[in-house]
């Protein structure tokens, strides 16, 4: 599990540090704006694409927190052997769907690659940002896969204690 | 860049006459239902599906349903959309080449002059282009000239732009041409454009006559130039591969009906320009044209723009060509 | 293929199966198994909902609204709340509201509202007793208001897609948005009577004063905000980044309640909060996709050009339609495909343009917050941490609100339009 401990310390300092650069980067060009009269041309893209790059991977980080947004009334009345079913059904979806999104995604990122698509702004090719679907749907699956073996072993969701962040 | 799918030309085609499977052919843009575009689109359609018998249908998808431009784009060389109509901006970066048209003055300053360069043999040429990308480029459809708006400034020549805050696409073309010019271009979303526009954020912008009507541009900005400068031309684009899978009668009748349909838009164009034009001068805005004193002036400012950025050797000798072709027609 | 993936969807919500991959799910398996469209295009839609502008805002409101949060100042801003408007009967449910509009007025994104708004009102709206699914619903629902009242992107692509005037619908949009706003607060009014809910007796001038001076750098946020946007110094989404920045600044340097670990923190737990809302909205893009290339929004619109010839019923049905299409989709997505579809019949019906562009993005608004899927209630439950059907109560009430505010928006134009004949003329 330290392993695990090491990826979460990954994907969180990656999402949490593209959110600090694209705050500093809106806050300092507008400050070029005013003051140099030249701002960058290339920060509306920038920050819509590190967005997309925290999406995918805090999608990852949602599965491991269990913090998917769902309408979960009827596993809610459900207790036992029925609970750890639906529990189990629901990975399982969740599961096919992320191999689903891998195995298009990585054809999407051939494809564009492939025929050397540019971003407008940045003028870097487009593939780089199409990555983080793959990249992120991958990392869901290895949360899912966690996920399953805990369901299997009755464990819950591990939910974090404020103590457990302050440790870190 | 790909080559996907060229070669197989044709070989589809050689069966009896006209027998062949009915084809659903997927056509999108982004202009409302009632614009010159559309009004080209309809044209294309009619001609093709009574060519055909309705054989052939055209279904259209305008005003972005189909998702945005650069998705559109992308979505026809994925095959998924078989024909779209794209600002040549939004197409340069899947092929660079393209990009000639949004340099600066460097098509003639008179419409039938503009079309005529885009028609000739040149134009086949930057269309051609296109098969770096996967496409098979059929035809430039209009969307006006472009006009730059501003407030409390009076554009007359280029160092006019000093300090100016112009709101341009996201094209390093068309942010370089400001640049150039001493201007300060900002790349603001076109959906902010409005609001930015009335609260200050940018001074100015340029678009076509329609787009600054229908936008209603002009309640946000004092003074409007009719400049020249520009084109926002369209590119009529198909998906190479599926294109050249089509029996040559419905290649034939495709290419026959996008003139149809191009010179309808074109028309239609001229028509809601004037109409536009008038409105607009109706609404008290300053409005004028720059004298050709004014657009030479620009011109000579424009050159290095072209020399810095369109500059591999191909590009230079395919501006070689359209320069030539611009002076031959301006000649007539 | 539409079938199927309606089905679908139903099943995978009702087993709980996390919405963004129920629909998005259901959107591969219908595509793969039912048409001769290539999945690929389905990664790209995925791709395109979250590339959008109007996106750009969120995280950074989502960050702001955190680290006044953590930093303190959310709290000041409460306490200042409280004793000025703590002894009016349904008060804080009223400030919530009328925040949501003041909010609403500097940002056109729905969802960056509830977040903003819901971060600092809802433990306040349970320690004044109000119960949690009115308090959720309270949340979802003022927060839809900001897509009516100007600026408002939504309006904006009414206008582009029709070449309606963006100036006049954003002055309709006022009066439609004041109008959804107090049929709100009335009804507010009316269930903290009749409940009984606890009210504080009247702070002295003393207690205001020492609680505006304890809030003061905090209460500035909105003056930054408002006074940048209209004075033309930043957009919107320059705006939201702005707040972040400066309210770290005053959590850091003034009222010293932040270190580098309760930052760290805080940026984690926003960027989470990002990806939580917006894989959703990745996925009702697939999904509007698919409604419109199986010709759903077209069939529906064209029903409706040939059969109404009356313009109350064709005003009715457009609500209906809109309402139940609305549950299922976002609202730019809606209006770029209805817009250009309806708009020819209601200008042939004698429907006023800019009265129509009020109506469609009034039933947008509702449906940002109806059942079952509706993005301001996924968000609020990410606040209030209820299920759906804990929710359920709260959201009916404010529907049935929004609703008849939503009717009197429908047939009395004037109710919109005064202010754009007035100021226009
Ligand atoms: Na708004
Ligand atoms: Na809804």
């Amino acid at each position: 599990m330290v392993h695990m401990k090491i990826l979460k310390k990954i994907e969180e300092s990656t999402i949490a540090l593209g959110l600090l650069a694209v705050t500093a980067l809106l806050f300092v060009n507008i400050i070029l704006r005013y003051v140099f009269s030249a701002n960058t041309t290339w920060a509306e893209e920038f920050i819509r694409y590190v967005m997309i790059w925290i999406t995918f991977i805090g999608a990852g980080v949602c599965f491991r927190k269990g913090l998917h947004v769902g309408v979960d009334f009827v596993l809610d009345l459900l207790k036992g052997k029925a609970k750890k079913g639906l529990e189990l059904f629901i990975a399982l979806a969740s599961v096919i769907f992320m191999v689903l999104l891998v195995w298009y995604s990585i054809q999407l990122v051939s494809f564009t690659r492939q025929t050397g698509q540019i971003t407008p702004s940045l003028q870097i090719p487009l593939y780089y940002i199409y990555l983080a679907i793959p990249v992120g749907a991958a990392l869901s699956l290895l949360h899912l896969s966690i996920r399953i073996v805990n369901i299997l072993r009755n464990k819950p969701h591990i939910e974090e204690t404020p103590e457990d962040i302050l440790q870190e | 860049g790909g080559d996907t799918g060229s070669g197989e030309a044709q070989g589809s085609s050689e069966g009896e006459e006209g027998s062949y499977d009915p084809i659903t052919i997927t056509f999108s843009h982004n202009q409302p239902v009632d614009s010159p575009e559309h009004e080209g689109a309809l044209k294309f359609k009619e001609v093709v599906e009574e060519e055909t018998d309705g054989q052939v249908t055209v279904e259209l998808y305008p005003a972005l349903q189909l998702g945005s431009l650069r998705e559109q784009v992308e979505g026809t060389q994925l095959g998924e959309i078989d024909i779209t109509m794209q600002p040549t901006a939004v197409v340069s970066p899947f092929v660079d080449d393209i990009k000639a048209v949004d340099l600066p003055y460097l098509f003639p300053t008179e419409t039938e002059k503009m079309y005529q360069v885009l028609d000739s043999e040149v134009g086949d040429e930057l269309l051609g282009t296109l098969k770096q990308g996967g496409f098979e480029g059929l035809g430039f459809w209009p969307g006006g000239y472009k006009l730059f708006t501003t407030n409390g400034t009076e554009i007359h020549q280029p160092t006019d732009f000093e300090g100016v805050a112009m709101r341009t696409m996201e094209s390093p073309i068309l942010l370089a041409q400001y640049e150039e010019w001493g201007g300060n271009p900002i790349p603001v979303p076109y959906a902010e454009l409005y609001n930015s526009l009335q609260q200050g954020v940018v001074d100015g912008q340029e678009n076509p006559l329609q787009t600054i009507f229908l936008n209603n541009y002009h309640e946000v900005q004092d003074t409007i130039v009719e400049s020249h400068h520009g084109l926002m031309s369209y590119v009529l684009l198909t998906n190479q591969s599926w294109f050249n899978e089509l029996p040559s009668s419905v290649q034939e009748t495709i290419v026959a009906a996008e003139e149809a349909g191009r010179t309808t838009a074109r028309e239609t164009l001229a028509e809601t320009e004037d109409e536009y034009r008038q409105n607009i001068i109706d609404s008290g805005v300053n409005y004028y044209e720059l004298t050709d004193e004014e657009i030479s002036a620009f011109k000579e400012a424009s050159l290095p723009i072209h020399e810095e950025h369109y500059n591999t050797p191909e590009q230079q000798e395919l501006l070689q060509k359209i320069y030539d072709k611009v002076e031959e027609v301006n000649n007539q | 293929m539409v079938s199927l993936l309606l089905i679908l969807i139903i099943i995978f919500l009702f087993s709980s199966t996390p919405i963004f991959v129920a629909l998005g799910l259901s959107s591969f398996l219908s595509v793969v198994f039912m048409s001769d469209i290539q999945p690929m295009i389905l990664i790209q839609r995925l791709f395109g909902g979250l590339d959008q502008f109007a996106l750009m805002a969120l995280p950074f409101f989502i960050l702001a609204a955190n680290i006044m949060d953590v930093g303190g100042l959310s709290k000041r801003i409460l306490r200042w709340s409280r004793a000025m408007v703590g002894h009016i009967t349904g008060g804080v449910a009223m400030t919530t509201q009328v925040s949501s509009m003041f909010f609403g007025a500097l940002s056109g994104s729905s969802p960056a509202t509830v977040i903003a708004i819901g971060k600092i009102m809802y433990p306040e709206l349970l320690r004044k007793k109000y119960d949690k699914s009115f308090a959720s619903g309270l949340l979802a629902s003022s927060g839809a208001v900001s897509l009516i009242i100007p600026p408002s992107i939504t309006l904006i692509i009414f206008g582009s897609v029709t070449g309606v005037s963006v100036g006049s619908l954003f002055i309709a949009g006022i009066g439609a948005g004041i109008i959804y706003g107090f049929s709100s607060i009335a009804y507010i009014y009316f269930y903290a009577k009749k409940n009984n809910l606890p009210r504080d007796k009247r702070a002295s001038l003393k207690e205001v004063f020492t609680a505006t001076g304890k809030a003061f750098w905090a209460l500035l946020i909105p003056v930054i905000i408002l006074g940048g946007i209209y004075s033309g110094i930043f957009t919107p989404t320059e705006a939201a980044g702005v707040s972040a920045v400066y309210a770290l600044f005053v959590s850091v340097f003034i009222y010293k309640e932040m270190d580098w670990k309760s930052f760290y923190r805080t940026l984690v737990d926003s960027a989470i909060t990002t990806a939580q809302v917006l894989v959703l909205v990745a996925a009702a893009q697939v999904l509007g996709w698919i409604l419109t290339r199986g010709g759903v929004p077209q069939q529906i619109a064209g029903y409706i050009a040939e059969n109404i010839d009356s313009v109350i019923i064709f005003l009715l049905l457009i609500n209906v339609v809109l309402l139940v299409l609305g549950m299922f989709m976002e609202g730019v997505a809606a209006i770029t495909i209805l817009a250009p579809l309806i708009y020819p019949s209601a200008l042939s019906m004698g429907v006023d343009p800019v009265h129509l562009g009020v109506i469609m993005i009034a039933n947008l608004a509702v449906g940002m917050y109806t059942p079952p899927f509706g993005i301001n209630i996924f968000v609020t439950q990410t606040i209030t941490k209820l299920n759906m059907v804990e929710m359920l109560p709260g959201l009916m009430r404010f529907f049935v609100v929004n609703v008849i505010a939503l009717l009197i928006i429908t047939y009395v134009p004037q109710s919109s339009l005064f202010l754009v004949d007035l100021l226009q003329d």
